[in-house]
């Protein structure tokens, strides 16, 4: 399988230790990752189409062709990045009219949207194509001693009927996967609520960190050892927002984060030194003593 | 009086979002919004409620924290699409320079660099310690004729931004 790997902002310059995870784990599971330096930002879902819709969608279009001028589709490591690209594919497929709108907008690059491909998240690549039971074939230290909480993260399956991943009301794909390493998945409160990203980069740093206190603390009541994710703004949101909030709110909480890549690294014979643990925020002993030796 | 400017916003709001007007305040949506967790929202008081109805929704700064997470367009029992009608009002916001500084300056640095997060020196020796390629980005040029094209740079101009 080869994909063009869209990177996104956030992994390349802030969290590359996370780049350099899938690099070295796709590949083991038949992923051909295809760099295309052309590539900009997706652009964000959250900001950049509130303020200029038309701009947001045309920028998308532009990184949905450069993949698809090479024959690929693509994957991320973003949900924030896979939202944009799925939702400005939807878009553009369902009507003739804005398709050439687009396409007039961008008649002075060498590009023309079709729509032949797709943007792909990894954690559905590896899913719905390479699949639980290939996962678990991988496995040589089960993670059986973690319990972990999952935070699938919203832009991953909202909205539901361009995603078209999971079931918004009641996540249970992540949970899934993390059960394939060996991990016992924990079910608990304020599990599909989102990681309170947005707050932080609206500079609301209070709510944040309330809506934080809330979500540890359903976390922490079912023992969690870690807390599992697949974005990097909600890996940031738990590391550095987590300490940010422990601080502010004089919280006793220090549940690590491990993206979902890091996890599979471990399962797949890594140390915690392996998947970049040293480069966290927020560690814990406890967690370092159950993982030692993995 | 608070209800006659509350009416009087409400009124213009449901002119351009017809949607609005099914709202009746159940506060369903303050039980999963993550705004929600802002001092100034209580569960009788919600994020949503107080942008349908506040007296100018373009300046409300809240305006842009709303995640686009869509949690309430899912709980909605009236079918409103609150986080759709928050993102043609960020639009309308951007439009008259209501958005915070910090919302042009991401868009100004995205359409300059091609990234939201300009690679640093931290970056360039982050990458460089994990064997990783120096993250190149070579977008701006097109990007330029995109934003000329599509009318963002004169609007960016005209916000003096």
């Amino acid at each position: 399988m080869r994909y063009a790997f869209f990177k996104g902002c956030l992994i390349p310059t802030k969290l590359p230790h996370l780049e350099a995870l899938a690099r070295k784990i796709f590949p083991e599971f038949g992923i051909e990752l295809v760099d295309i330096p052309e590539f900009s930002c997706c652009p964000d879902p959250i900001n950049f189409s509130g303020a200029d819709q038309l701009t947001w969608l045309t920028i998308a279009a532009r990184n949905l062709c450069l993949a698809e001028e090479k024959g690929l589709d693509i994957i991320t490591l973003c949900n924030g990045c896979v939202n944009t690209l799925a939702q400005a594919r939807h878009q553009l497929v369902a009507s003739e009219a804005l398709r050439e709108k687009v396409n007039g907008l961008l008649a002075d690059t060498p590009h023309r949207f079709e729509g032949n491909i797709k943007a792909e998240h990894f954690l559905k690549v590896f899913y719905e194509d390479i699949g639980v039971t290939a996962i678990k074939n991988k496995v040589k230290n089960s993670l059986s001693h973690l319990k972990v909480a999952t935070h699938t993260g919203c832009h991953l399956f909202s909205p539901h009927e361009v995603m078209h991943f999971d079931n918004p009301y009641d996540l249970l794909i992540l949970d899934e996967m993390v059960a394939a390493l060996g991990a016992e998945a924990l079910d608990y409160d304020l599990k599909p609520q989102c990681c309170g990203s947005s707050l932080i980069l609206s500079g609301k740093q209070q709510g944040s960190s309330k809506l934080l206190e809330d979500k540890l603390a359903k976390m922490k009541e079912r023992g969690a050892d870690c807390i599992a994710v697949v974005c990097p703004f909600c890996y940031q949101q738990f590391d550095l927002g987590q300490l940010m909030a422990v601080r502010r709110l004089k919280l006793d909480y220090s549940i690590p984060v491990l993206f979902y890549l890091q996890l599979l690294g471990m399962a797949m014979g890594m140390s915690l030194k392996d998947v970049h643990y040293d480069t966290h925020k927020i560690k814990n002993a406890s967690l370092e003593a159950t993982c030692k030796g993995t | 009086m608070l209800i006659s400017i509350e009416c009087e916003a409400r009124n213009g709001l449901m002119e351009r979002e017809p949607l609005v007007e099914r709202c009746f305040k159940c506060s369903v949506c303050a039980q999963v919004c993550p705004i929600q967790y802002l001092e100034e929202y209580s569960p009788t008081q919600s994020y949503v409620y107080d942008l349908f109805t506040c007296d100018n929704v373009l300046a409300n700064p809240n305006l842009w924290s709303c995640a686009s997470c869509h949690k309430c367009a899912e709980i909605c029992p009236q079918d409103v699409n609150p986080a759709h009608v928050f993102l043609n009002l960020k639009e309308l916001s951007f439009e008259q320079g209501l958005a915070p500084p910090s919302v042009t300056g991401l868009i100004k640095t995205i359409i300059t660099t091609g990234s939201s997060f300009p690679t640093t020196s931290v970056t360039e020796r982050l990458r460089e310690q994990l064997g990783l390629a120096p993250f190149v980005v070579n977008a701006q040029e097109e990007l330029k004729l995109i934003v000329a094209k599509t009318g963002l740079e004169e609007k960016i101009r005209k916000i003096g931004g």
